[in-house]
């Protein structure tokens, strides 16, 4: 028995020291692969990549996450492709035309494989629009098509998109993962499963997926734009931003998305190591509820914007990641206002602001927000700040859920929230905040209601002209701005950490980036 | 025996009704409107009737559970609010590296547990002994949490022997969470065999043998560890339901792809039928191990056998 | 998940005697590592107690600038995340995590110990029944049945402290019965049955006192369990929620500066390791102290 024992001990240990081996082995494997040159180059490049969390499915009607937009990114098409710096290109149609006020015509690339085989036709692009509307679907991004009546093919490449009303950002909804082009025939044949036996035209196509843990694509060689740079592509989910960081210093991963604060310094300092920092079309802020005393009073609003100092909250806590929010939109936006002033931190007008609203000495109030560390941390950070004008806040964590329809029904004092521009257009930013037409779930969880922004809204989002649409934006911004709905606190920025040798890496400020043409050296 | 074996099957009903019915409560008792978290913020009024008629939330509680009990039996825990998939998928993809992970930490405080037990009862009052019963009690009070992020640290940052998280195939993946996942086990089971050992050591049958003139390494060996063992399966038994609470942590802490990290998730996400789920999955497994356990000890002590055998 | 104490009662059959306490005691007192989980477990209650006295800083007071400081003079542990001393953080941490312990596991006594004593009284159906249930419970891991209640009752200090208690109530129904039914046949017992006292009377007065020795083992034991729970949930989010300077939440909150500041996961994990170490020591040395048949 000791002797069997004894066996099994020594057993174990051999294994202990062979995994050591073995993961000590790999660094220098790379570094020697590195050092070889002209034998690297013939080896296939396998991309790893880490995110947060993993995707939820692949199927984009069935969810509107950034993980799972993340790797759809590479599966699937849109229409009208939205490039790095926001322009809209030709995807999957060459061309469009606008017919009238209310239709659009578009034309489709001939020739277009779908990783089954299949040939792209408009038939495609109907099936895609129609079951990402249909209720039965209950696509968390239908609200994208919303102002679609009807999708008509007009001949294999040709289809005609008709609006229920003008709706001038209809292009930039049209170029969201979540419009990517499915197959008829692959959705059909795969039913239930879709989510994750998904066909696309895009650069990649999905080998396996192991659920929780990583993704497998592989390069579609007939893809209509030419193959992919590399052959192979994993998408890894590590939650911790630690962990993330770490596996990226030891090597295990060549891309590391949305690097956290903490860990920005100490990657700066290591040579193997490059890092991208990009605005995002992200603010956050904290909203106040304009149905409720005090906050229908201009005056307090804009008195709790000048008696917090966000740069501390930038600079302590976002570690100087993202940019103070100045207004509404993140610059990046198309139509965002670029000479807003917003707030300077000042508490002493910040107490004549209280005082003339009738509150000299202050009042009670609770700050609403989910569990997310930082947004807590921000919150902790509102509150000590706002002690110092007598504003007493108490916290309040609350659960997604009841956040969600608590916020609606307009039963919270502030919260802290944030909002992603993901079609980088004005009106995705602004309608659904700051429209009275939105309030409650829709969006506008304020409550914020003025006549002339409404106004200046419509016209946006209907005018075919975008010098009108511009001048709508700015003058509405202005308005926003002085109205004080929000705290504003920052517009986002993204860090991203690539290993030495990762080359051909360029962001997309709605983070959810294209790799085709990512590469190793 | 198969009197011994079909009582304690019939005995895992009522533990997996005692199960379901906690899950079953948690959904009811838990504030919020799962149909407007599964439809986001932009759902209609319309939307949210008709699928809040399609789960069934707008008939009675006692409907409800009818409905959820039958589910259940066919293997049909809901769908994902997330991802609207089947939960019942979602977790069975996740279970292999749950079952790998929770194996490995067993076999492991196995190994390093009983010999720890054996020299320390052996060598009573030596260094050796004071030795292994300090890692028995260190083991048991570090938090397990803390115990991973330290190893983490030291193993794969500091020194880079071992990956630091994931399970992208290969045993070195799962050394450090098999350590972590384990090391209370293994202290538990060091102090148990001890302690056993020392009580069996005492009794007449021991004593006996010893006095027979046989060495002290039969005695130890075949008389006194084989009854120990006994008590080494009842802890391995018993403990199954912290080790699980351990896999929960660990996954989380090594990003570790099982049901643990998953249910985590789901919580913070507000997946209800996704911890609903893992709860059941969780409390499956744990009624599994400790059937296993029983028949186990069916088979090791003849004494247990014998009183079914006689119809008790 | 808790560790159920093992204790044969000394003397079923007769009335014990004081001197058995004082016995117990001094076997206490001659065991090392019991007096060293003492004394560190009165080091810990006092600097709980006197908290605002110990501490040097408020806990709560946020110095963003001085963020993430290795210890020093003026931080004898450093400072977390926020630029809070975690020395004061620690010291009031105690308190959290005590409280955390005593609560939950009076709830588990009072609830399971009057499950246990009434099953073990009455037998025949009353405990077939409560037996059952308990079995049930007990087969429920008590992990999930803590997530479980936490997530029903919501985050928090509190719900934690009950779900804890809750999912602990079973083992102590357990211990209770068993001690009860060795109690229950003696002859002291059955002579204040004889003298026509009431059920509660005996229960209380002559049944509870001579049961105490396996629960006041199994209690300490699972003071400890309690707080390392408590800390695996604050853990996974659902335990004690910002700014509380729960030990657990703590290490948990700031775990993310691992990295460039080792010591805001550091001290809090050792805190709640010697904590538990300590009481696994006392229990120990109870467990040993109160069952004479191993020395």
């Amino acid at each position: 028995m000791r002797r069997r024992l004894a066996a099994a001990l020594a057993l174990l240990m051999l294994v202990a020291v062979g995994c050591g081996n073995r993961a000590g082995d790999t660094p220098a494997d790379a570094t020697a692969g590195t050092e070889t040159g002209e034998s690297a180059s013939q080896e296939p490049v396998h991309i790893v990549v880490a995110q947060g969390a993993d995707a939820v499915s692949l199927d984009p009607h069935k969810t509107n996450d950034q993980p799972s937009s993340r790797v759809m990114k590479q599966i699937y098409d849109t229409l009208v492709e939205q490039t790095e710096d926001l322009k809209l290109e030709p995807g999957l149609a060459t061309k469009w035309t606008q017919i009238d006020d209310v239709t659009w015509e578009f034309e489709l690339r001939q020739g277009v494989k779908f990783h089954n085989g299949e040939t792209l036709t408009a038939r495609d692009v109907k099936f895609t629009f129609d079951r990402l509307v249909n209720p039965e679907t209950k696509a968390p991004a239908a609200f994208l098509l919303e102002p679609v009546q009807e999708v008509q093919v007009v001949d294999d490449y040709k289809v005609r998109i008709v609006l229920k009303y003008p709706f001038a950002p209809i292009l930039s909804h049209l170029a969201h993962t979540a419009a990517s082009i499915l197959n008829e025939k692959a959705v059909t044949e795969a039913g239930e499963d879709y989510g994750s036996k998904p066909v696309g035209t895009g650069p990649f196509k999905l080998v396996s997926w192991t659920k929780g843990s990583h993704i497998e694509l592989e390069r579609f060689d007939e893809y209509w734009g030419g193959p992919a740079k590399a052959q192979k592509l994993t998408f890894r989910s590590i939650p911790e931003g630690a962990t993330r960081a770490i596996e990226l210093e030891t090597g295990a991963i060549d891309i590391a998305y949305n690097i956290e604060p903490q860990d920005y310094q100490r990657l700066q300092g290591d040579p193997n190591i490059q890092l991208t920092r990009d605005m995002t079309l992200s603010t956050n802020y904290i909203g106040f509820n304009l149905k409720k005393s005090p906050f229908d009073k201009v005056e307090v609003r804009q008195a709790i914007n000048h008696a917090v100092n966000v740069d501390e909250i930038i600079e302590h806590i976002l570690e100087n990641i993202g940019q103070k929010a100045r207004g509404p939109i993140s610059p990046l936006v198309w139509g965002a206002h670029p000479d807003l002033k917003g707030y300077e931190y000042n508490p002493e007008k910040a107490k004549e602001l209280l005082a003339k609203a009738g509150y000299p000495n202050g009042f009670e109030t609770t700050l609403w927000t989910n569990d997310n560390p930082v947004r807590v941390k921000i919150a902790e950070k509102v509150q000590a700040d706002l002690a110092k004008i007598g504003v007493n806040v108490k916290i309040e964590v609350v659960e997604w859920g009841q956040y969600l329809e608590d916020t609606a029904a307009g039963k919270h004092d502030m919260f802290i929230l944030g909002w992603v521009t993901v079609t980088g257009d004005a009106d995705y930013g602004l309608y659904p905040l700051f429209h009275s037409s939105q309030h409650g779930s829709p969006g506008n969880r304020t409550f914020y209601t003025n006549p002339r922004v409404d106004e200046l809204l419509d016209k946006g989002r209907q005018s075919s002209n975008p010098e009108e649409r511009l001048q709508a934006y700015r003058e509405a911004q202005e308005l926003i701005t002085a109205d004080a709905p929000w705290l504003f606190l920052n517009v986002g920025e993204e860090v991203t950490g690539l290993g030495k040798t990762v080359k051909g890496f360029v962001p997309h400020p709605a983070g959810h980036h294209r790799l085709k043409d990512v590469t190793k050296e | 025996m198969w009197r011994y074996v079909t009582t304690r099957l019939l005995a895992v009903i009522p533990v997996m009704f005692g199960v379901a019915v906690l899950a079953f409560l948690m959904l009811v008792l838990t504030p919020g409107d799962p149909a407007l978290l599964m439809l986001g913020e932009r759902a209609t009024e319309e939307q949210l009737q008709t699928l809040r008629q399609e789960m069934g939330l707008d008939k009675p509680a006692y409907v409800q559970f009818a409905r959820f009990m039958a589910n259940l039996v066919r293997g049909d825990l809901g769908r994902s609010i997330r991802s609207s998939r089947p939960v019942a998928e979602e977790l069975l993809a996740r279970l292999p590296a749950t079952v790998e992970l929770a194996v490995a930490a067993v076999v492991l405080s196995v190994l390093l547990g009983i010999p720890l037990g054996v020299i320390s009862a052996v060598r009573r009052g030596s260094l050796a002994d004071h030795l292994a019963m300090l890692f028995a009690l260190g083991g048991v009070a570090m938090p397990a949490f803390w115990q991973g992020l330290m190893l983490m640290l030291i193993f794969a940052v500091y020194l880079g022997w071992l990956p630091p998280s994931g399970r992208m195939g290969g045993l070195e993946y799962l050394v450090l969470p098999a350590i972590t996942l384990g090391t209370r086990e293994s202290a538990l089971i060091a102090r148990m065999t001890r302690s056993s050992l020392l009580e069996v050591i005492r009794q007449d049958y021991i004593r006996t043998a010893r006095a027979k003139g046989l060495s002290e390494r039969v005695v130890i060996f075949r008389h006194a560890l084989r009854n120990a063992l006994l008590s080494v399966v009842t802890v391995v038994g018993l403990n199954f339901g912290s080790l699980l609470a351990g896999v929960v942590v660990t996954e989380t802490v090594f990003s570790w792809p099982g049901i643990g990290r998953f249910m985590v998730d789901a919580i913070r996400a507000k997946d209800f039928p996704v911890v609903q789920g893992a709860v059941v999955m969780f409390g499956f497994l744990a009624a599994a191990v400790n059937l296993l356990v029983d028949l186990l000890y069916a088979v090791i002590d003849p004494r247990i056998r014998a009183q079914y055998v006689q119809g008790r | 998940m808790t560790p159920v104490a093992e204790v044969s009662l000394p003397t079923s059959q007769t009335a014990p005697s004081v001197s058995f306490g004082r016995q117990a005691l001094r076997r206490l007192l001659r065991n090392p590592g019991a007096c060293v989980g003492l004394v560190v477990l009165t080091i810990i209650a006092l600097a709980a107690i006197f908290a605002p006295y110990v501490a040097t800083h408020d806990p709560l007071e946020q110095r963003l600038p001085e963020r993430l400081q290795g210890p020093s003079p003026e931080h004898w542990l450093g400072t977390d995340d926020f630029g809070r001393d975690l020395f004061s953080r620690i010291v009031y941490g105690a308190r959290i995590s005590l409280r955390i312990g005593f609560t939950s596991v009076s709830i588990a006594l009072v609830v399971g110990g009057t499950m246990g004593l009434v099953a073990a009284y009455y037998g025949g159906w009353i405990d077939h029944l409560l037996m059952r249930i308990v079995d049930i419970l007990l087969a429920i891991p008590s992990i999930l049945l803590a997530i479980t209640i936490v997530t029903m009752l919501g985050p928090g200090l509190n719900n934690v402290m009950i779900a804890v208690g809750l999912a602990t109530v079973p083992s102590y129904a357990r211990i209770m019965r068993a001690a009860v039914l060795a109690v229950r046949e003696s002859d002291y017992v059955q002579a204040a049955i004889a003298a026509g006292a009431s059920d509660l009377r005996v229960m209380v007065r002559h049944i509870l006192p001579n049961c105490m020795a396996p629960i006041i083992v199994q209690a300490t034991l699972s003071l400890a369990t309690a707080i390392l729970t408590a800390a695996g949930l604050s853990f996974i989010g659902l335990g004690a929620q910002p700014p509380e300077p729960e030990w657990g939440a703590m290490a948990a909150q700031s775990r993310q500066y691992m990295r460039q500041a080792h010591h805001v996961v550091t001290f809090p994990g050792l805190a709640i390791a010697i904590t538990v170490l300590a009481l696994n020591l006392v229990g120990d040395g109870l467990r040993d102290a109160l069952d004479p048949r191993l020395n």
